[in-house]
């Protein structure tokens, strides 16, 4: 062990014990761990790269490189553990195809759209992204600019974006690719809590007697907190784990209740579970007339199709989020038409197996947390869905303490701590506050120094109206950062590449690698990722953790943060903003977007001196400010007293993350009751703050078919998914050797008499076709996935087999997030 | 300290004197493996190289075989094992033998502290080696049953 | 409780070398300049942090003369020590917060 490890042992050993003493120690004690050694591996704490579990890692470096990791025991998270994916990290950083310089399209040494990659400097890159920004919103205003982002981008990285597309471009057009993965679970928490995220938290996970899994993969998709779930099915006795998806996949190895459900069909399960509380006085009356009260929802709401799409023009209130009244009786007479026999021929599953798993909500002496993740937020009825198990919980009263907790997993590191809590949605500000709302733009406005006005009120493009929009000419400069949403947004061949290449529109793509986005896109800026930057991640149970920059970037590549910060510079705001707007601050003519919101005596008060010694960090030497901690403080307004209070920027770097609200230094493990959450009084018992009278809501939503089914022409349903071994498009997970050969290519799993159907052996090469397109793959019949007749499955992750050129872009018409996992398919012989 | 592994003959592959004084390292049986595991070994003789892939017992390297060397009754004594370095005895999810193996040989039961180690069904290991090429820190052999030490 | 069986399994011999303990130490505040210098003239101690009600904070290092389980047990003899709690156990490997 090298001298520098110890020396990091003793700090972890000095830290733990301060915690536990209630000690908070001066930041010095800290420094050990900065003092390089000669020779040795300087180990520092980190956070993993990919999903939103939020596992804690140590990262070793040597001579300027990373070259180990492991998992962090002292990560509450994951306590030393790691999935293989966490396992390789170290090298997701140095694939040989790194990009390092601009890369512009060229043709005769000047711009042109048909032209080729030709590397340029940074300030041509910028120079030619200027003129097109600036010739659009001269053209046709603000709407015509957009930027999509990344419940990957750190905290800092999606708060400076916000403030750029918002306040400085004047453009609600930004959103984040967590618009595909938790848009409905957040709408589901607004419409039934008033405020997003999850009440409780992962030690729920060594609380509950039961485990629900609702269209999850755990075991696959979030493998330490299966490992966690795992442990505790095991050894606490009775304990009994059910799992719910429309095929068999790993997470069945483990289930008690194992049950496949037709694709849809979740909502008669979920509303007879409701049911069947009711009709067996297991409702917790007590509760529920304190703490909640019940709405209906509007029905027949469309599949947020376009406008002209026949199924979108045939729903009766399409995209609408409304509520009719509704009290517990009338919800008791709503509910009662999903008898377990309906629920039954409508999912599929026998009835015997229904009435089971009601009885583990039913029990009362039984604690249960319920786990959901893309099965049901990647749904045309998503926002519904998410909200239809809060029912359940919220009828029992089995929410917000230990081991009673419905709990929506995330897909992406930081899409809680900067997609959602930071605001980097269309329609949303920071801290849950919304565009629409005059109210929350001023406070925005307030906190921004800018004038009344500034922030558009109308909600921008949402992801998928993005793409839809660049197709129809209608948005025409287009920034892409930190994802590969060519890869992953649905229907690739009708609306992405057509809306990428529209000769109309200028797309700029920020990424490490040359993915399938970048090679899109007309100018490629090269990204520094990861440790190469100080960052800042939020994971699914409200935990925010912290990272130094550990190394440098290659070549010239920069992160995301400098990238946008650099290129504000570029706008006078004469440039951008009406004479009008300018006339309500005069102060403010004749400066940059960068002096108005950077340079603004806020983010750039703490002087660079306040960054660890021993630590690069590149962002704050470019700009002569600690740039980090500014933006970080200046986003604390938003969030410290309304309920999702963040701790000091310095608290993090030391704490192995933190679960907000942190008041007076405390983290809060289960909201919204009394004990636990500082928010609610003395004497309150259960508060559902967020809502203005204290009360949750139960919300009547009803089954409703999917927005394409399978028929005689196209026979099957597709389900598409991940791999434990790639995370999303495999961009960083495809460039690891090991990964790569633990999992090289995409498949379509089937089952084996429909492949003996079709005259296909495994192994063998198909035609997956849609209506919307064709891709080439192989047929497997075993293996992890075993989908029954009718549904097949297949990964996303490989680029050589663009899954996305099948899906279908309907999505929930309330939180505008694509249901990726149903639309109709056929396979045949390649 | 312990004898290098003697080179894994291709199926079929008479005892080892008899192989070596039979087979004229002529490489029809590399040409014809659809595989590409039978490798150029020591002194030119054929072997199995498992790091390019697992054997699928299709018997195209005994057809090839003029001189007879792979004319032997296939004995297939082998079986997977798992060394040392195996990731899931450190902490860390993975599966990868086990989703190679068709025969459903490795099994990931679930244990409490939540990790499950890879547990091999001897009699039904056909010792194809297709779990040896993926494992991301070459942590699985085969070899022949006697040799092998189970990983715990 | 836990540094009582981290006690017994080091006399056991179970642990052996390399153990670094980060240990929380409960003192009589009217004792505590003649507890921090007893333990600081304790092999393998370091105090690192104190605050004025008497809560230290100490890790605890095996060294030639003692191991940190026999150290551990000095301590808790000691007057004016009111408790010592194990928060955070370190092994050849082995960590994690006791």
């Amino acid at each position: 062990m090298s001298v520098t490890r110890r020396d990091f042992i003793k700090t972890n050993a000095i830290m733990a014990t301060a915690a536990a003493a209630g000690i908070t120690l001066p930041a010095r004690l800290h420094e050990a761990e900065a003092a390089a050694p000669a020779g040795g591996i300087r180990w520092d704490k980190g956070v993993c790269r990919f999903c939103g579990t939020g596992c804690g890692v140590l990262v070793g470096v040597k001579d300027g490189r990373v070259v180990a990791t492991q998992g962090d025991p002292d990560a509450p998270v994951n306590k030393g553990l790691n999935c293989i994916k966490g396992y390789f990290l170290s090298k997701i950083m140095y694939g040989q195809d790194r990009l390092t310089q601009p890369l512009l399209r060229k043709k005769g040494g000047v711009y042109d759209k048909n032209g080729d990659f030709t590397p340029v400097s940074w300030d041509e890159a910028f120079d030619v992204m200027a003129t097109k920004f600036k010739e659009a919103l001269k053209k046709k205003g603000p709407t015509s600019v957009g930027m999509f982002g990344s419940g990957q981008w750190t905290i800092w990285e999606g708060y400076a974006a916000a403030k750029f597309m918002k306040a400085g471009l004047r453009s609600n057009n930004l959103d984040p690719n967590a618009r595909h993965c938790m848009a409905s679970a957040v709408v589901g928490f607004m419409r039934t809590f008033g405020i997003d995220e999850p009440m409780g938290c992962y030690d729920d996970l060594e609380h509950a007697d039961a485990f629900v899994l609702w269209g999850a993969n755990m075991s696959e998709m979030h493998p330490i907190l299966w490992s966690r779930l795992t442990d505790r099915r095991l050894t606490h006795e009775g304990c009994q784990v059910a799992v719910l998806s429309t095929y068999e996949h790993r997470s069945f190895e483990l289930a008690d209740l194992p049950i496949i459900f037709s694709p849809q069909s979740d909502l008669a399960i979920v509303n007879f579970i409701a049911n069947y509380i009711i009709q067996n006085n297991a409702v917790n009356q007590d509760f529920v007339s304190k703490h909640v009260g019940f709405k209906k929802a509007i029905t027949d709401i469309g599949y947020g199709l376009r406008p002209d799409h026949p199924t979108q023009k045939a729903a009766k209130n399409p995209d609408s989020g409304e509520f009719e009244p509704l009290d517990f009786e009338g919800f008791k007479a709503w509910v009662s038409e999903y008898t377990v026999e309906k629920a039954s021929q409508i999912s599929g599953v026998p009835a015997d197996k229904l009435i089971a798993l009601a009885k583990i909500y039913a029990d009362p002496k039984k604690k249960v947390m319920s786990l959901w993740t893309m099965g049901v937020n990647q749904h045309t009825r998503g926002s519904w869905m998410n909200s239809n198990i809060y029912n359940i919980h919220l009828l029992t009263g089995k929410i917000s303490e230990p081991g009673n907790s419905p709990f929506s997993l995330t897909g992406q590191p930081s899409a809680c701590g900067t997609a959602r809590e930071v605001g980097t949605f269309a329609h949303r500000l920071p801290s849950d506050m919304v565009v629409t709302n005059p109210k929350h733009r001023e406070i925005t406005e307030k906190i921004w120094q800018l004038p009344e006005g500034t922030i558009p009120d109308k909600p921008g493009f949402h992801a998928v109206l993005q793409h839809r929009m660049l197709k129809d000419g209608k948005l025409n400069a287009y920034w892409v950062q930190c994802t590969n949403n060519m890869q992953a947004a649905p229907n690739m061949n009708e609306e992405g590449y057509p809306g990428y290449r529209n000769p109309e529109n200028f797309i700029v793509v920020s990424d490490p690698y040359p993915t399938i986005t970048a090679l899109a896109a007309d100018l490629i800026l090269p990204t520094a990722m990861w440790m190469e930057k100080e960052g800042a991640y939020g994971n699914a149970e409200r935990r925010t953790q912290f990272w130094r920059q550990q190394v440098k970037a290659p070549g010239e590549a920069r992160s995301d943060l400098w990238q946008v910060m650099e290129f504000s510079k570029r706008f006078k705001v004469e440039e951008v903003w009406p004479e009008e707007l300018i006339a309500k601050k005069p102060e403010l003519k004749g400066k940059t977007l960068f002096e108005i919101l950077y340079a603004n005596g806020q983010v750039n008060k703490f002087p660079t001196t306040e960054t660890q010694k021993g630590f690069e960090n590149d962002e704050s030497t470019a700009f002569g400010f600690y740039v980090q901690k500014g933006l970080f403080e200046e986003y604390g307004q938003f969030n410290r007293g309304h309920a999702h209070d963040l701790a000091s920027f310095d608290t993090y770097h030391q704490a192995r993350g933190l679960r907000w609200p942190v008041i007076d230094g405390k983290e809060t493990l289960w909201r919204f009751r009394e004990g636990y959450d500082p928010y609610v009084k003395a004497g309150e018992g259960v508060k559902f703050y967020g809502k203005p009278d204290g009360k949750a809501l139960i919300i009547a939503a009803p089954y409703e078919p999917p927005a394409e089914s399978p028929d005689k022409e196209y026979d099957m349903w597709l389900v598409t998914g991940r791999v434990l071994e790639h995370w999303h498009s495999g961009s960083m997970t495809r460039r690891v050797p090991e990964l790569h050969k633990a999992y090289p290519s995409a498949q379509v799993f089937m089952h084996p008499e429909d492949a003996k159907a079709r005259g296909l052996r495994r192994g063998q090469e198909v035609k997956l076709q849609t209506r919307r397109g064709e891709v080439v793959t192989r047929v497997e019949t075993s293996g992890r996935n075993k989908p029954p007749q009718g549904v097949v499955y297949m990964p996303w992750f490989d680029e050589g087999q663009l899954t996305n050129k099948l899906t279908l872009d309907a999505t929930c018409p309330l939180s505008k997030e694509t249901d990726f996992k149903k639309c109709a398919v056929r396979v045949v012989k390649a | 300290m312990r004898r290098a592994p003697a080179a894994i003959r291709p199926p079929g592959a008479l005892s080892e004197p008899d192989f070596l004084s039979v087979c004229d390292r002529c490489g029809d049986c590399s040409r014809a493996c659809p595989e590409g595991i039978v490798a150029r070994g020591d002194g030119g003789f054929p072997m199995i190289d498992f790091k390019a892939g697992g054997c699928t017992f299709c018997g195209l390297c005994a057809k090839a075989c003029k001189p007879g060397a792979l004319a032997a009754k296939p004995s297939w004594p082998l079986k997977a094992s798992f060394g040392e370095r195996c990731l899931s005895a450190q902490g860390v999810v993975c599966r990868v033998c086990g989703e190679r193996c068709e025969a459903g040989a490795i099994r990931f039961r679930p244990m409490p502290g939540g990790f499950s180690r890879p547990e091999l069904t001897a009699e039904a290991c056909t010792g194809c080696g297709a779990c040896v090429a993926p494992c991301p820190v070459a942590a699985v052999t085969v070899t022949p049953r006697t040799e092998m030490a189970a990983c715990a | 409780m836990r540094v009582k069986k981290f006690i017994d399994e080091e006399e056991g011999g179970t642990t052996g070398e390399g153990n670094l303990c980060g240990v929380f130490v409960q003192v009589r505040p009217d004792r505590m300049e003649p507890v921090r210098r007893e333990l600081t003239a304790l092999p393998g101690v370091e105090i690192h942090h104190a605050e004025p009600d008497g809560r230290l904070v100490v890790t605890v290092e095996d060294t030639d003369q003692a191991s940190a389980g026999e150290t551990l047990h000095v301590m808790q003899g000691l007057a004016g020590v009111a408790a010592i709690s194990l928060v955070y156990h370190h092994h050849a490997g082995v960590t994690g917060e006791a």
